[in-house]
């Protein structure tokens, strides 16, 4: 702290020892405030070059930080395994998401992409449902049941339950696709020739859906 | 079949009980079978007929493991006024499924094991102690299965037999069909109850085609199966059957029919001839046979 008198800058012991107390303060804190914003804006730009394993390097120092911080590493960390198809890393890293927020829907959400790749339908349902509990519509929960269901070629339950959905979401193109796949494995394809049409109204340049109604062909 | 009629009562009632899931994701996947044989013998000098009944109970855990319990109880009827040859066979196995990031598909790792009890005046089928330790893979692509499992048998007295099934099945036409081949390569401690065999090697053939829904009869499933070669004491794998009661088996084919029934029943009737032969009297004999199983889900 400089104080001036009688026109002259003075400095008492006591002022410079309070300097030099918030001078190191506010560098220490600007240096904690850049090392936090440092990971996250790194692990995104190394995420989209395609640098998968140096991403999840840079957010690991955080995974056991305890708080939100672990919670957000834990779930970065389930998605970017997920990419580099570590599967049961990422499986692992989403279920401690969730251990640390049991409410959470998208650690969920998460969980389920690692468990579908590995084709574990009925694990991947059972976090769906945990999602449709606590939000009965979800629509993302929806569509990794439907997954789930056409994994486990559970197709009069996929009808339904595509039916269902497409009644909710009637400007997704997504209900219909799964409908029409019902409909072939039922052996009713003039129902899975109108699904697919709405498919094309909703995304003409859907392919599965013009490969079917050129070539009367599933995918 | 008689035994089967409170059995097949309890199951109308849990049937009745039991609701459909709007959407999959039930955690445990439960099937129980009820099942019966009957084999009319023919061409023997000691044999007349055979039968057994038998009730298996399955359940799975997501796609983490499960278990199945059993019991078969088979009678051989003889000819002349020699007493029926009946058979008490226990059975118990554990499965795991692993799925490891290095390898495409899934790995099983299952132990079964048999208990078998018998009135054989003879000692010599008696008191089985079956233990199956297996590992299996299915490629992700649900193309390709290979396992390989050993068999240790040990039965009443000194007969020790050790059997090694390697097995390759594969899938085509859209997963439509489906092949298997195993092998069934049996090792015995004594030849002297193994009627001067001391190995045996057999080769099983399996041909399975799904049909589309809307097919004929409304058959949703047809199987083929062939044996060639010579098995004695053979414990099959897929069915947890102990072929511990009947001589060295030369032969067999068998057609069988599967039908989806609404409310999670399913039918599996299959016919078909095994052939036989007692090496130590040169009997050699066929049985025919008739096969249904009822199973249920839920």
């Amino acid at each position: 702290m400089i104080l001036v008198r009688n026109g002259k800058p003075q400095m008492k012991c006591s002022h410079i020892a309070r300097f030099i107390v918030f001078f190191l303060l506010g560098s220490f804190l600007s240096i904690a405030t850049a090392d936090e914003t440092y990971p996250w804006g790194k692990t995104y730009e190394l995420e989209a070059s395609g640098k998968y394993k140096q991403a999840a390097a840079v957010i690991e120092p955080f995974l056991d930080a305890g708080g939100d911080a672990e919670e957000y590493a834990r779930m970065r960390y389930g998605w970017l395994n997920y990419l580099m198809r570590n599967y049961n890393d990422s499986i692992r890293s989403y279920q401690k998401a969730i251990h640390r927020n049991p409410e959470s829907l998208q650690a969920r959400y998460g969980i389920t992409l690692p468990l579908l790749a590995q084709e574990r339908w009925k694990e991947a349902a059972r976090y769906a449902n945990e999602v449709l509990k606590r939000s009965p519509w979800d629509f993302t929960a929806h569509e990794r049941l439907l997954v789930s269901e056409e994994g486990l070629k559970k197709w009069g339950v996929m009808k339904k339950h595509a039916s269902g959905l497409a009644a909710r979401y009637p400007a997704s193109f997504v209900p219909w696709v799964y409908l029409a796949r019902a409909e072939i494995w039922l052996g009713d394809h003039d129902a899975a020739k109108r699904a697919y049409q709405r498919v094309i109204r909703r995304l003409p340049a859907h392919v599965e859906a013009n490969a079917y109604l050129n070539n009367g062909k599933s995918r | 079949m008689k035994n089967l009629k409170p059995l097949l009562s309890a199951l109308a009632l849990t049937s009745a009980m039991a609701s459909q899931p709007l959407y999959a994701g039930q955690e445990w996947d439960t099937k129980l079978d009820l099942q019966g044989l009957y084999g009319n013998i023919s061409g023997s000098v000691l044999r007349d007929s055979t039968w057994n009944n038998g009730v298996f109970i399955r359940g799975d855990y997501l796609e983490k493991g499960g278990y199945t319990l059993g019991y078969n109880r088979t009678v051989v009827k003889y000819k002349g006024d020699v007493s029926n040859l009946s058979q008490n066979a226990f059975y118990g196995s554990i499965r795991m499924h692993l799925t490891p990031d290095s390898m495409p598909g899934r790995l099983t790792l299952r132990l079964d094991g048999h208990l078998v009890d018998n009135n054989d005046p003879t000692g010599n089928t008696d008191e089985g102690r079956i233990i199956m330790p297996e590992v299996s893979y299915l490629s992700a692509d649900k193309n390709l299965y290979l396992d390989l499992g050993y068999t240790y048998s040990s039965y009443k007295g000194d007969l020790d037999l050790d059997q090694w099934t390697p097995t390759v099945g594969f899938g085509f036409n859209q997963q439509f069909d489906w092949i298997q081949l195993r092998g069934y390569f049996i090792n015995s401690s004594n030849e002297l109850r193994t009627q001067g065999n001391k190995d045996t090697a057999a080769i099983e053939a399996k041909w399975f085609h799904f049909f589309k829904p809307g097919a004929m009869l409304g058959v949703d499933k047809m199987q083929l199966t062939a044996l060639a070669g010579d098995r004695v004491y053979a414990v099959d794998p897929d069915s947890a059957s102990i072929y511990n009661l009947a001589d060295v088996q030369t032969g067999g084919l068998s057609l069988g029919f599967n039908w989806k029934i609404p409310g999670n029943w399913e039918i599996l009737l299959v016919g078909g001839n095994e052939s036989y032969e007692n090496q130590d009297i040169d009997d050699k004999y066929n049985t025919r046979f008739a096969y249904l199983d009822f199973s249920k889900k839920w």
